[in-house]
């Protein structure tokens, strides 16, 4: 497996002021720059060996071992319907933390750590794709980019179509 | 009332024991219930009564009085009150008045369902008050009961109830002033102070005047009494699964004692370490007595009543004591060093305990007394008495009105029993136990005590009358003991009989009891304390997965170490050598030129340095080579350790594996009343026979089966036995039977549920399943009755004509099996019309680890369950043939549909991107491996790419970090690391048959 990066705290400031503010891991995906919240992440590590797994749907990469664990791998494009694309050494996987669970996340590259003001963040306006929508916490300007913050407990959940339906 | 605490860990232990023996308890009680039940139905007695059932009688008074005694321990205030009455009721039985009918037995059963919803309670939530509930059962039970007693008044509301606590003791700050006294009470609290209480600072004690048995209806009392506690008796409250937690506490108190002792004889004034002295000995006293320890018992409390002596200050502190004490210790210690490895031998406390009791009350008609020792051998002859020790006949009457006169009698006949030696007793100590009551008792001591002071022994509160009658030398005292008791006189302390003191050394030498306590030792060597420890089974799950993961990685070790010596074959340095023998040909040939050519000397001296060199070349080649030689070495000795790792953790992995184990028999008996119950609402004559219950299998897995198992047990009783009328007219048996079977299978675990009755008839399946629509008719045709038979598996799929309250709706076989798969395991049903049923579930002997193997697919790794695997075949492409669109094969003339993973699973969109190529591929190669797969009745050949081999995997569960997927039973990961998938066969074969179906539509 490969090595772990551990995401870097950024030096903690005030507690009034981490209080407004929150930080986040900031990633590309399809050209787009997406944000998770630094709190859900456990480790960003190098894509490994993926075993395939079936009657999932086709957003589940697969399975990897973590240090033992087994955990599933979400491709976030499938998952966004946005063009699929070849790994490039730039491409990572997101462990994050979902209630219980463990998952990882593919995404194009990982940016850097960003901290957000509550105030710098908007509602999502209803026009963005349905696709994706209700896994968007909302939008965030920072400097001159557009920072969408993805809401990541909903990325497995509903995830799997009715097994009545699959098997019929 | 103020309970226990809940959060002491000790307490919890002990609540967690309570439990688990409590559940015991009321299987029993449960069992014998149904026996009686039983013979009142056989009509072999109208009513159970103490004149024609008294031992069955009496083993359930026994659960309920352990049950009761061992919730008084820790106070749990509604099981102690429910008890009770249950006890009472017993009693009144087992006295004659009182005979046990049908009504009455269900009054009974309905206590014991209740007990055991107090159980649940306790264990789930830690309540143990009366709840409201519990008042309307008290009051509903009372009214049954009075109305079962009918004019025979009984008292049945326990005296306990009208107590606010019954071990008020314990809470209480200790008074160390306090009168010392020997009241039992005195000893409960003792046990729950240290049992309880680990630092315990202060000592607790009763405040009672001697001798006043308020208590005797107090279960504590009652299971205190020694011999109340067989120990490693099975039915009742087994102390003797604490005996490990005592001996740790004695040897605590004993070094205490002894620290103090050190302390307090070095500084008598030191009132801090008396207390100390006082505190061990009173707290080893407490626990002693509650593991009826007898003789630990007597002999710290009178050192506990010396200390008390010197502290009141009616005693002063002298050294002959203090010897004597410390003597005491030794003796102690001794005795519970013996007692873990095996029994202890209680002889030499017996005679340290007379030694003193002589010292802390100095007999004064002794110390002119001339004892004279009789031989070391045990003679029953009359001895020459000293006119001081006498043979007294005690006939001690009890007040008729007292409930429990046998347990005031015991406590009186122990007394007796310390204070002098006792010849005779009627009722004896274990009459006594069985009896309930007790009215006179005839006991003959010998003693050198005067009549009087006997006297003063038994008078206790209860006691109506006592007649002595004293008669010096009686014949009828044996002396066998009594040597025994002078013997211990060698000690320094006692200088009072110079003529013993003279004999002593001699005798103790000879004193039977010391080979006979070697001996039992000996004897007893091979029957150690096992010692044991409650462990949160969570914890032995993170165990085993532990070793799951050394398991794993040892696997890693052993496909590094192949990798390297792949590389040490490698024959680099060979080649390199080679090439250098080259360049020193070309060299020589070169020299052989030069010298043809003449040439001159500037020439050889260039063709020298080369050869120098090359030398040095060589040199550095062969340090290579020692380098790799070394390497060679290394890697054989870390194959070695490796080889060496292997084996830890297989045996790492089995231990863990074994610890898990229990007996499937606890599961089974539970089993009884379930038969009992429905066989009583669907009024059918049933008999449960119970095979394999000493079969071991996971705890975990114990635990999950219960469910399966009570739904097929229902359905036997219910749909599979006939009405007893029917069994009749068909020439059965009345009784039907339902049969449990567990046995073990090479590493699998099978259990069996089968009955008798009239079998699962496949034509009313096939009729069934046509209205369900779940088949047309062309295709049950083409079924066989076996295949039929799987039908019952659906959901929704009941052929029970009329619903009953247990079974019928058609719930249950569909869960039964998802149950089981989730385990593992399968299940398999063979039924023959008017012979009966039978259910056989196979499981693997763990949850963590299964034996599979693995073969590669799409180059990815997966691994079927071995237990499944029938066999593996070869098979050439051309004998493929298809059947309506479904491939198959012939296997020894069996046809088998063969399926691809592509055939069953789906791969996000659509087939495995490494499958089409592969195809393609595979209809050219030559012949196909070909796994044939065993489920649920089915056969199914799965087509691998190929084989790697059979290996343990550990299983991950997929829901763990995702969700469980239909057709995998969980993933694995491999030696190098990758995650490989295990396939749940029993789903598999669904699906492809859903496939299939929908191929030929």
């Amino acid at each position: 497996m490969g090595a772990a990066i551990t995401p870097h705290r950024v030096g903690t400031s005030a507690r009034s002021e981490e209080a407004a503010s929150q930080q986040v891991v900031g990633f590309h995906l399809a050209g787009e720059e997406y944000g998770i919240e630094i709190t859900k992440i456990q480790e960003i590590i190098l894509p490994g060996e993926i075993t395939r797994i079936p009657q999932v749907p086709h957003f589940i990469e697969g399975l990897i071992n973590l240090r033992g664990s087994v955990i599933p791998i979400i491709d976030l494009r499938k998952r966004f319907n946005l063009p699929s694309s070849e790994r490039t050494d730039q491409t990572r996987i997101v462990v994050v933390n979902v209630g219980e669970k463990t998952i990882g996340v593919v995404v194009d590259a990982v940016t850097q750590v960003i901290r957000i003001n509550r105030n710098q963040i908007e509602p999502t306006p209803p026009t963005v794709s349905a696709a994706g929508n209700e896994h968007i916490a909302g939008l965030a300007k920072v400097e001159h980019r557009m920072l969408i913050l993805l809401e990541i407990d909903k990325l497995l959940r509903g995830s799997v179509p009715d097994r009545q339906e699959q098997n019929a | 009332m103020s309970g226990p605490d809940f959060d002491g860990e000790m307490f919890g232990e002990l609540v967690s024991d309570f439990l688990d023996e409590g559940t015991q308890l009321l299987a029993t009680m449960n069992q014998r219930l149904l026996h009686v039940e039983e013979m009142l139905r056989d009509g072999k007695h109208d009513a159970i009564t103490a004149s024609n059932n008294l031992e069955l009688i009496n083993e359930i008074f026994r659960a309920a009085h352990s049950l009761k005694g061992a919730s008084a321990m820790l106070g749990l205030s509604n099981v102690i009150e429910l008890t009770h009455r249950l006890e009472n009721v017993l009693d009144a039985n087992r006295s004659g008045q009182l005979d046990l009918r049908r009504p009455l037995v269900d009054v009974l059963f309905r206590c014991v369902d209740r007990l055991e919803s107090m159980m649940t309670r306790l264990r789930e939530e830690q309540d143990f008050e009366i709840t409201s509930e519990d008042h309307a059962f008290f009051t509903w039970l009372d009214g049954e009961l009075a109305g079962a007693m009918g004019a025979t008044p009984v008292e049945i509301v326990p005296a306990v109830a009208d107590r606010e606590e019954p071990i008020p003791a314990i809470q209480e700050e200790a008074d160390l002033d306090s009168k010392m006294n020997e009241s039992e009470a005195d000893f409960s609290s003792d046990t729950n102070e240290s049992f309880f209480e680990e630092s315990s600072v202060e000592v607790s004690i009763e405040v009672s005047p001697p001798f006043e048995f308020e208590d005797e209806d107090d279960p504590a009392t009652a299971m205190l009494n020694p011999d109340a506690l067989p120990v490693g008796g099975e039915d009742i409250f087994d102390v003797s699964k604490y005996l490990p937690l005592y001996l740790d506490e004695a040897d605590e108190e004993i070094e205490g004692l002894n620290q103090a002792l050190l302390k307090f004889e070095e500084n008598p004034s030191d009132t801090e370490s008396l207390a100390e002295v006082f505190r061990m000995s009173h707290r080893l006293k407490g626990a002693s007595a509650a593991m009826g320890l007898h003789e630990v018992k007597e002999l710290t409390h009178q050192i506990e009543t010396y200390f008390d002596q010197i502290r009141s200050g009616s005693r002063s502190l002298d050294e002959r004591m203090i010897n004597a004490i410390f003597e005491s210790v030794d003796v102690l210690r001794e005795f519970h060093r013996e007692l873990r490895n095996g029994k202890g031998d209680p002889t030499a406390l017996q005679q340290q305990t007379e030694c003193i009791v002589n010292l802390v009350n100095p007999p004064e008609e002794l110390e002119e007394s001339v004892v004279t020792p009789m031989n070391d051998a045990p003679v029953s002859v009359a001895p020459a008495w000293n006119e001081e020790i006498a043979g007294h006949r005690l006939v001690i009457s009890f007040d008729p009105s007292l409930s429990y006169s046998s347990l005031k009698a015991a406590l009186v006949l122990h007394r007796i029993e310390t204070s002098g030696e006792v010849t005779f007793a009627h009722p004896t100590m274990n009459e006594l136990e069985s009896a309930e009551t007790c009215l006179h008792l005839i006991v003959d001591v010998a003693t050198n005590q005067s009549a009087d002071i006997v006297r003063r022994w038994v008078d206790v509160d209860g006691v109506v009358n006592v007649s002595i009658e004293s008669h010096e030398g009686s014949s009828e005292i044996s002396i066998a003991d009594v040597p025994i008791a002078h013997i211990q006189m060698e000690t320094p302390a006692v200088k009072l009989v110079a003529e013993t003191i003279a004999l002593a050394p001699k005798a103790a030498e000879k004193s039977p009891a010391r080979p006979a306590k070697e001996t039992a030792a000996e004897a007893n060597g091979s029957s150690k304390v096992a010692e044991t420890l409650r462990v949160e089974i969570e914890r032995l799950d993170q165990l085993m997965n532990l070793a799951g993961e050394l398991v794993i990685n040892k696997a890693r070790f052993a496909q590094i170490a192949s990798g390297f010596q792949d590389m040490f074959r490698n024959k680099g340095a060979a080649s390199a050598t080679r090439e250098m023998r080259d360049r020193l040909d070309g060299l020589a040939s070169k020299m052989r030129h030069a010298k043809e050519e003449g040439r001159g000397a500037e020439e050889f001296d260039r063709l020298a340095g080369e050869i120098e060199q090359l030398t040095k070349g060589f040199d550095s080649l062969r340090e290579e080579m020692d380098r790799i030689n070394k390497g060679r070495q290394q890697l054989h000795a870390l194959g070695e350790a490796i080889h060496q790792l292997t084996r830890i953790a297989d045996g790492i992995q089995k231990s863990v594996m074994d610890t898990r184990m229990v007996p499937i028999g606890p599961l089974f008996s539970r089993f009884h009343r379930v038969v009992r119950d429905v066989a009583r609402v669907v009024d059918k004559e049933v008999k449960l026979e119970i095979v394999g219950e000493k079969t071991e299998l996971d705890k975990r897995m114990i635990d999950e089966l219960g469910d399966p198992l009570i739904h097929l047990v229902r359905n036997a009783v219910d749909h599979g036995l006939e009405t007893t009328d029917q069994r009749e007219r068909d020439g059965k048996p009345r009784a039907g039977t339902v049969r449990l079977e567990a046995m073990h299978r090479g590493n699998a675990v099978v259990v069996q549920v089968k009955d008798d009755g009239r079998g699962i008839d496949p034509d009313r399946i096939r009729q069934k399943a046509l209205e369900k629509g779940l088949a047309n008719q062309t295709e049950l045709d083409a079924m066989s009755d076996k295949q039929i038979l799987q039908f019952i598996w659906h959901a929704g799929f009941s052929t029970a004509r009329e619903i009953t309250d247990i079974s019928g709706r058609g719930v249950g076989l569909d869960i039964v099996r998802s149950k089981i798969e989730q385990l593992s395991g399968t299940i398999e049903v063979d039924s023959e019309l008017g012979q009966g049923t039978l259910f056989t579930i196979r499981l693997p002997l763990t949850l963590a680890i299964l034996p599979s193997l693995l073969s590669r697919i799409y180059d990815e790794v997966y691994a079927f369950p071995i237990e499944c695997v029938e066999e593996i075949v070869a098979i050439p492409v051309k004998e493929i043939y298809t059947i309506q669109g479904i491939r198959t094969i012939r296997v020894r003339g069996r046809v088998i549909s063969l399926v691809t993973l592509d055939d069953i699973f789906r791969w996000g969109d659509g087939p495995h991107p490494m499958s089409t190529d592969d195809k393609e591929q595979r209809s050219s190669s030559k012949e196909l491996t070909i796994v044939i797969v065993q489920s649920a009745g089915c056969r199914l050949g799965v087509v691998v790419d190929s084989l790697i081999g059979e290996e343990d995997v550990v299983i991950k569960s997929l829901a763990e970090n995702f969700e469980h997927v239909r057709g995998l039973a969980g993933a694995s990961i491999l030696g190098d690391g990758r995650v490989s998938l295990i396939l749940d066969l029993a789903s598999m074969t669904e699906l492809a048959q859903q496939a299939s179906a929908r191929l030929s539509a």
